[in-house]
């Protein structure tokens, strides 16, 4: 696998949210404006990359009946750091963003990349699958925070942007709306998937 | 007395963990297509949360704020979960086989629940003592397999319906869990 | 049993790497974390006692008898040019989602200057509005026994806005206490 493949794996193939459907609780819950969004996606992706980085280079170290509890002790570690940096540099995130930032150990995709990539690939490639993990998981949060915060509030990144008659739903900024949006957004992107594979394999068809 | 009623009220129904709080949605929508499979997440679940509240709070009250050591909190208290989860595995297999074979299979997978960890820290951040936290943590639990339980009933029901495909499976559920998350808001003039 | 020793080592290694890790980050972010803090309480009292040029923090073994005050945090008496003109006090009442930092003044004459909520998570549109003009102004130079009667809550929000609503009353029962033991001292 080259690099670009495991980046654009990430974004798009197994987008972890759109297509994996891991890391739902953040998903849903802080992605009430786009800053949050943003904000949550960040820290992840810096978690993800930094704990890709030390799975990976500890991977022959670490015996196999202790790899998840070594695994839980490097994702906390570097969840605690991310928790301290905001807390100290970013107040205004950590209060938004809540206990959803401690949360970020348990959320399915750090584990699941660094049990199922990063203990078995090279350093450079796992640092790659966590930039590309954390991107594609970024861009699936900025996408349902953008549509929550627009038509919830009227506002993005906090700059009204709808026109002043415009009356905000309300509801999708409350847990309901969480649920709904991100229902038919991924309803959406099972339709273009389904249509870029058709595409796909029909292009392949005409180049045998 | 009072804010007992109002930790169990707000856990199960105002504050639902899966339905406002969005904690635990993982297994909230992946392991709710049977009932009956929900039934045995849900307790399993609360049985750990309510095991994790008392732990963690002794060990946070004792042991990290007398050395000053909060910032570890995150660290210790999954460590803890996934000690506990284990502990709980064995014993159960060894002394309640009946018990382990209907939530067995459910165990491994709570460690990475977020409801679990979650009501850890909620405990310390809310500032509950001893009682309240493990109130708190089975009243999250009991929320948890309230909501799971009602969405696997319709789940079960939706499985034979006849959804265009492209609204099929997480889209469907979302939107369902949506409108479960509506009547849920309901709640929220119960506590003053 | 030596795979189990090794393993149990090799565990208590990557813990103890991330501990210290941990501590190391926990010393640089601290000092930043805790200024933040005093700068955020300090910018919250000269906002609600604007004449004040001095602020003396009362020890809370003054005043703190078992709770009988609610939610109060910290109380600072407010002095101009060396004469006490009112008092400040913090307060942390539970929302509808977290709890929310009130800060109040009240002068010696015993009105309030003005009410400041901190950083809250209340839902937005909802409970976010208690941060508004409509409702703080509510309170602005209102005589300390009118609060039960004079203000509203807001519709929509009535957890939020009575947390706030409860916050004043206790800091005007703390005020009352203090200014009889100020008043008595000068006398």
């Amino acid at each position: 696998m080259n690099a670009w493949k495991t980046i654009k794996n990430g974004i798009l193939d197994e987008n972890p949210a759109f297509r994996l459907v891991l890391g739902m609780c953040p998903t849903l819950a802080v992605t009430t404006t786009a800053s949050n969004g943003l904000g949550m996606g960040a820290a992840t992706t810096f978690v993800l990359v930094m704990s890709n980085l030390f799975i990976s280079s500890l991977r022959k170290v670490i015996p196999s009946n202790i790899r998840i509890p070594a695994f839980v002790v490097v994702i906390a570690t570097f969840t605690t750091i991310v928790q301290m940096v905001l807390k100290a540099f970013v107040p205004a995130l950590d209060k938004s963003l809540g206990i959803f930032i401690p949360l970020i150990v348990v959320n399915c995709i750090v584990f699941a990349r660094a049990e199922a990539f990063a203990s078995v690939n090279p350093v450079g490639l796992s640092i790659l699958d966590g930039l590309g993990m954390g991107a594609g998981f970024t861009l699936a949060l900025m996408i349902l925070s953008s549509v929550r915060e627009i038509l919830g509030a009227g506002t993005w990144f906090g700059i009204h942007i709808m026109p002043a008659g415009y009356q905000p739903m309300g509801m999708l900024t409350q847990p309901p709306g969480g649920f709904i949006t991100l229902g038919i957004v991924l309803a959406l992107v099972n339709v273009m998937m389904k249509s870029y594979e058709r595409r796909k394999s029909a292009r392949k068809g005409i180049q045998l | 007395m009072k804010d007992i009623a109002f930790i169990v009220i707000g856990g199960i129904l105002v504050n639902n963990f899966v339905m406002s709080r969005f904690l635990g949605c993982c297994p909230f929508l992946g392991v709710s297509k049977k009932l009956e499979t929900a039934i045995g997440m849900g307790v399993a679940v609360t049985f750990v949360m309510t095991l994790a509240s008392l732990i963690t709070y002794i060990l946070n009250t004792y042991l990290l704020s007398r050395l000053g050591m909060v910032y570890m909190q995150t660290l210790v208290f999954i460590v803890v979960i996934a000690a506990l989860v284990q502990l709980v595995e064995m014993v159960l297999r060894n002394y309640l086989p009946m018990l382990y074979n209907a939530l067995g299979v459910y165990l491994p997978l709570i460690t990475t629940n977020c409801a679990v960890l979650g009501v850890t820290i909620l405990n310390v951040t809310s500032g509950y003592n001893l009682i309240q936290s493990v109130v708190n943590g089975f009243a999250g639990g009991a929320g948890f397999t309230l909501a799971i339980c009602l969405f696997a009933g319709i789940r079960e029901r939706l499985a034979i319906s006849d959804f265009p495909d492209w609204m099929d499976g997480f889209p469907g559920a979302l939107i369902t869990a949506g409108l479960m998350s509506v009547a849920f808001q309901g709640f929220g003039g119960l506590i003053h | 049993m030596r795979d189990i020793l090794n393993a149990g080592v090799r565990l208590l290694l990557i813990t103890l790497v991330a501990a210290i890790a941990l501590a190391a980050v926990n010393i640089i972010t601290r000092g930043p974390i805790e200024s933040r803090r005093l700068a955020e309480s300090e910018s919250s009292r000269s906002k609600v006692m604007p004449d004040a040029d001095e602020f003396e923090l009362i020890d809370s073994s003054v005043w703190a008898n078992g709770g009988a005050y609610g939610d109060m945090a910290e109380v600072y008496r407010a002095t101009s040019g060396g004469e006490t003109i009112g008092y400040t006090f913090l307060l942390n009442p539970q929302g509808y989602k977290a709890e929310i930092p009130v800060t109040i003044g009240i002068l010696t004459d015993g009105s309030i200057v003005c009410a400041a909520i901190g950083d809250i998570q209340e839902t937005s549109g909802l409970g976010m509005k208690i941060k508004d003009e409509p409702f703080l102004s509510q309170f602005v130079m209102l005589p300390s026994a009118r609060v039960s009667q004079d203000v509203n809550t807001i519709s929509g929000a009535t957890i939020s806005s009575r947390a706030v609503k409860t916050a004043v009353s206790d800091a005007i029962l703390l005020f009352e206490q203090l200014n009889a033991i100020g008043e008595a001292a000068t006398e």
